[in-house]
């Protein structure tokens, strides 16, 4: 008698569907997580590059042009019209550190108001630190109305 | 009778995959690789502590400075016998050498980084001088500050 004793080919199949769940979920996860940055800064102009670039431009009477001085923890800001000439006595302010939502306060009013912001020029005294002027820079980059900020720095022979 | 042939019940047509996950695998590991931002570049020194802003880094210029008061580091590297509280125009001169020699040409953007404790005079300083060499746009190097979501509704 012939003994019926059927082969039965296994089949060995590599389940793929876990490492496909990998490469379309997790790699890409991944790819767009590691775009996230911690670094950021703050733009300025340097002061000789500022004043061509700023007479090409703003030609309008109610321009304001700000003063930011920063000594220590205190800032103050005064404004002036187009080119710092004629001083501007309504608006002026001063801040400490500890005011920053005050500052704020005070820009976003000089946007609301009817200015033609120009550039600000920035200036820090020698006994301020690198970050407290960074602090005070951050609230005045803030602004979007401010075209630009010019750093006021020494003079270089 | 003639007994049917067995039939292969359930064989399923296996689709190769092998290739398919070559291409995938090389390609994701190019991506990644190739696609790291410009501020994945930038590298500042273990010491330093950044100040923090909420402003983006709108650009990563090819020349890096970090001041301290006693030396300056050019793309990592530090300037021999450069020092910021030298009175004179040597160190300046320097740093100046220093920059031509890796500056690409019309880039007239520089980074400053620097340590939140750090005298601003010394950036200041820095900057004159690097204003009177030719670089007009500054860009001052920081860390993003974690902006707190205001919690609670209208009271």
């Amino acid at each position: 008698m012939r003994k019926l004793n059927p082969k039965i080919e296994e089949e060995i199949q590599l389940n793929l569907t876990p490492m496909m769940d990998l490469f379309v979920a997790l790699i890409p996860f991944l790819i767009l997580s590691s775009t996230f940055m911690s670094l950021g800064g703050i733009d300025l102009q340097a002061p000789s590059a500022s004043s061509s670039k700023v007479e090409a431009t703003h030609h309008t009477q109610n321009e304001l042009w700000l003063m930011v001085e920063v000594k220590e923890s205190k800032a103050s800001i005064q404004g002036y019209g187009k080119d710092f000439g004629a001083v501007r006595d309504q608006v002026k302010a001063e801040f400490d550190i500890s005011e920053l939502e005050q500052m704020k306060a005070f820009f976003t009013k000089l946007e609301n108001a009817d200015y033609k912001m120009g550039p600000s020029l920035f200036h820090a005294s020698p006994d301020t630190k690198y970050e407290q002027a960074i602090t005070f820079l951050n609230v005045v980059r803030q602004t979007k109305a401010v075209s630009d900020i010019v750093m006021a720095a020494g003079v270089v022979e | 009778m003639k007994r049917l042939d067995k039939v292969k019940v359930g064989s399923a047509k296996l689709i190769i995959l092998t290739p398919f996950l070559d291409v995938m695998t090389t390609l994701l590991i190019f991506l990644i690789i190739t696609f790291a931002p410009d501020e994945a570049k930038i590298e500042v020194s273990n010491q330093v502590h950044l100040p923090e802003s909420e402003q983006h880094l709108s650009g990563v210029p090819s020349v890096r400075i970090e001041v301290t008061a006693e030396s300056f580091k050019l793309n990592g590297q530090k300037v021999e016998n450069a020092n910021p509280k030298d009175e004179t125009a040597t160190s300046w001169n320097l740093l100046k050498q220093a920059i031509e020699g890796i500056r690409v040409k019309d880039d007239r953007r520089i980074l400053i980084v620097a340590d939140k404790d750090t005298s601003f005079k010394w950036v200041d300083l820095t900057i004159a001088h690097l204003s009177a060499a030719g670089f007009a746009e500054i860009y001052l190097l920081t860390s993003m500050k974690q902006v707190q979501v205001a919690q609670g509704g209208a009271q």
